[in-house]
C-alpha cells in the first residue's frame, strides 16, 4: 500500500468519525440524572417507594408518587450503578417506565428492549410500591 | 492505446477506492455509536470503557470485510484481484485481532473496576450476565489460538493444510462472537441508519460467502457435472488434470484465471485448493499442479471419473489487462501454468516468454511451451541453474532490458514465487516499464 493510499483511508476515517462527533448529544452526564432523591411532596400526594431489587447489573428501586389514587410520577430511586454503560441504557429506560406506567396506571408494564437487566427487576420494585399503595 | 491505459489505471483507482471504502467501514460502525450517544461519560475514566467498546465495532466490522473478502463474492475478485483481496484480509486480520485484544482488556479492566473486583474474579463474574458472555470470551481465545498457530505454521513453513484446518476454526470463533455483539453489544440498539448499517454488513457479508462460497459451487456442479477425465504425471514431476463437463462456456473461464478446486474422491475432498487454469477448451478445462506439497503430489492417484467442486474461475491475470501492443510473460517454474493458457489463444504485437526453472528436466510443460511460442513466432529465454542474486540464475545473470528491445512497449506478466516476482517486477520497473503494465498472479493462502 502506498503512503498516499494510508493517507486517504486515515483521513477518510477521521472525517468520518468526525462526523460522528459533530452529531453526537453531550457526552457528559451525571449518574444523578438517572436517579431522583426522595423529595417532600406536595399536599395530598403520595410518594411509596418499592423494594430495592438486586442483580448482576447493580441494584434498582422505583418511586411512586400517588394523588387520589392515580399515579402521577415515576422515578428510580436506585438504577444500577455508575458504570457508564449502566448510565446510559438507565438514562433512557426509567423515562420509558414512567411513560408506561402512567399510561398504563399499572405495575405490569412491557420490558424495554435494550434493557434486559433493567427491566425485571425494576417491574419488581414497581409491583411493590403499587402493592404498598393499595393499587394492585 | 492511451484509452487502454486510462482503463489501466481506472481499474487501479476502483481497487483503491474499495480497499479504503472496506478500511471507511470501520469508521462508520464509530460514527454512528458517538452520533447515538454511545460516549456516556460520567467520569473522566469512562472514557477508556467508551474506547474498548469502539475497539469490539472496530472488531466486529474488519472480521466481516475479512469474511467478503474472503467471500469469492464476484465484484471483490474484479475490482481488487484475488491477491489483493488475500492481502488486504490479512491486514485487516492483524488490526481486528489488536482491537479485539484492546476491547477485551479495557472492557474486562473497566467493569472489574465499576464492579469493584479483581480483574481476575471479573472473567467469571461476567458469566452471570449472560452466557453470551462466556461464549465472547471463548471466542477470544479461539481467535488467540488461531493468530499463534498460523504464525508458527507460516513461521516454520509448515504444510498448506495444517494452516487452512487452523483457519477454519476462526468460523467457530466468529460464531461464539456474534451473539454478545447483538445481545449484550449496542450494535442494534435503536433504529435509524445505524440499525441498517449493522444489518446491511452482516447479510451482505454472510450471504455472500454462503452464495459464492457454498450455494454456487453446488449449483455449478449440477449444472456442468465437472468430472476428472485424465490425470498425467508429466518427466518433469508435475501433474496435469482434465476435467471434463457439460456446457462450459457458462462458466466463461478466461485464459490466466484459475480456480479452487475440490476433488470429491477418498483421501481429497477435505480440502479446496488453488491451481491456475492451463489450458480452457470448449468441453474440457487442465490444471497442471507442482510437486511441492504432500496434496500436489498424491494428486497422481487421484482417480478419473472424481466429481470435482469448483470456486470460480477467479483472478483478473487475463489479457484484459493488456495496456501495450506486445507482451512478455515471465515464468517461474510451476507459475506458467496461467500463461499456457494465455498462449493458447491468439496475439497480436511481440511475444517474448521468459522462463526460469532449477534445472531444464524440471521446468514443467517445456515442450508445450516451446511448441505454442513457435506458433506465434515468439522467443523463448530461458533460464536454469542456481538462483543468482536477481530473477535469474547465477550461471547466466540477466535483464529484461537485455533480453527484450522496446520494453516501454510491452505488458509484463509475471508468475511465480512472491520473492523471485518481486525482483522481476523491480527489474522491469528499473528497465523502464510502468506500472500499470506489470501484472502479477501472486499464489497466497487464503
Amino acid at each position: 500500500m502506498r503512503a498516499s493510499h494510508k493517507l486517504v483511508i486515515g483521513g477518510g476515517c477521521a472525517a468520518i468519525v468526525a462526523v460522528g462527533f459533530a452529531s453526537a448529544p453531550p457526552m457528559r452526564v451525571s449518574a444523578d440524572d438517572v436517579t431522583a432523591d426522595p423529595q417532600p411532596t406536595a399536599s395530598g400526594a403520595q410518594t411509596f417507594a418499592g423494594p430495592a431489587v438486586s442483580n448482576a447489573r447493580g441494584t434498582y428501586q422505583a418511586q411512586i408518587t400517588v394523588v387520589d389514587g392515580m399515579v402521577t410520577d415515576v422515578v428510580a430511586l436506585q438504577a444500577g450503578t455508575r458504570d457508564p454503560q449502566s448510565v446510559a441504557v438507565n438514562r433512557v429506560a426509567i423515562p420509558a417506565f414512567r411513560t408506561e406506567v402512567l399510561e398504563a396506571q399499572s405495575w405490569d408494564v412491557d420490558a424495554i428492549s435494550g434493557a434486559s437487566f433493567t427491566s425485571p427487576a425494576f417491574i419488581e420494585s414497581l409491583h411493590g410500591a403499587f402493592e404498598d399503595a393499595g393499587l394492585s | 492505446m492511451t484509452e487502454l491505459t486510462v482503463d489501466a489505471r481506472v481499474r487501479e483507482r476502483r481497487a483503491v477506492a474499495l480497499t479504503a471504502a472496506l478500511w471507511w467501514t470501520g469508521a462508520v460502525a464509530v460514527a454512528f455509536f458517538v452520533a447515538q450517544g454511545g460516549l456516556t461519560i460520567t467520569s473522566p475514566v469512562d472514557y477508556l470503557y467508551s474506547l474498548g467498546q469502539i475497539a469490539g465495532l472496530v472488531a466486529a466490522v474488519l472480521v466481516m470485510n475479512q469474511v467478503l473478502l474472503i467471500s469469492r463474492v464476484p465484484w471483490i475478485e474484479h475490482t481488487l484481484g484475488h491477491d489483493r483481496a488475500a492481502v488486504t484480509h490479512t491486514r485487516m486480520g492483524k488490526v481486528a485481532f489488536l482491537a479485539m485484544l484492546v476491547h477485551a482488556a479495557l472492557l474486562l479492566i473497566m467493569t472489574a473496576h465499576y464492579d469493584g473486583r479483581s480483574v481476575l474474579a471479573e472473567i467469571p463474574a461476567l458469566w452471570d450476565l449472560g452466557w453470551f458472555l462466556a461464549a465472547a470470551q471463548a471466542a477470544l481465545g479461539v481467535f488467540a489460538l488461531v493468530v499463534v498457530t498460523s504464525l508458527v505454521i507460516v513461521r516454520r513453513r509448515w504444510r498448506y493444510e495444517s494452516w487452512h484446518a487452523v483457519h477454519l476454526c476462526v468460523y467457530v470463533a466468529i460464531a461464539l462472537a456474534l451473539p454478545h455483539q447483538f445481545i449484550e453489544g449496542s450494535t442494534f440498539r435503536g433504529k435509524g441508519a445505524a440499525w441498517w448499517f449493522w444489518l446491511a454488513l452482516y447479510v451482505v457479508t454472510l450471504g455472500s460467502w454462503l452464495a459464492y462460497r457454498v450455494v454456487r459451487p453446488l449449483a455449478h456442479a449440477r449444472r456442468y457435472g465437472l468430472r476428472v477425465s485424465d490425470v498425467t504425471t508429466h518427466p518433469d514431476g508435475s501433474t496435469s488434470i482434465v476435467m471434463t463437463g457439460r456446457d462450459l462456456a457458462g462458466l466463461r473461464a478466461m485464459p490466466g484465471q484459475f480456480g479452487l478446486w475440490r476433488f470429491l474422491a477418498r483421501g481429497y475432498w477435505r480440502e479446496a485448493h488453488p491451481f491456475s487454469l492451463s489450458r480452457i477448451e470448449a468441453n474440457a478445462l487442465r490444471v497442471t499442479v507442482g510437486a511441492s506439497g504432500d496434496f500436489s503430489s498424491s494428486l497422481g492417484a487421484l482417480p478419473v471419473g472424481t466429481r470435482v467442486l469448483l470456486e470460480g474461475p477467479l483472478g483478473i491475470f487475463t489479457a484484459r489487462l493488456r495496456t501495450r501492443p506486445g507482451v512478455v510473460y515471465v515464468a517461474g517454474g510451476i507459475g506458467i501454468t496461467p500463461l499456457l493458457a494465455l498462449l493458447q489463444h491468439p496475439h497480436s504485437g511481440p511475444l517474448d516468454i521468459v522462463l526460469r526453472a532449477s534445472s531444464l528436466e524440471s521446468a514443467p510443460l517445456r515442450d508445450e511451451v516451446h511448441t505454442l511460442a513457435a506458433r506465434h513466432g515468439a522467443t523463448v529465454h530461458e533460464f536454469f541453474g542456481p538462483r543468482g542474486e536477481g530473477w535469474s540464475s547465477a550461471a547466466e545473470p540477466a535483464r529484461l532490458a537485455d533480453l527484450v528491445a522496446g520494453l516501454d512497449q510491452r505488458d509484463v506478466y509475471i508468475c511465480g514465487p512472491v520473492a523471485w516476482a518481486d525482483a522481476v517486477a523491480a527489474d522491469a520497473v528499473a528497465s523502464g516499464v510502468a506500472p500499470e503494465a506489470i501484472h502479477r498472479e501472486r499464489f497466497g493462502w487464503s
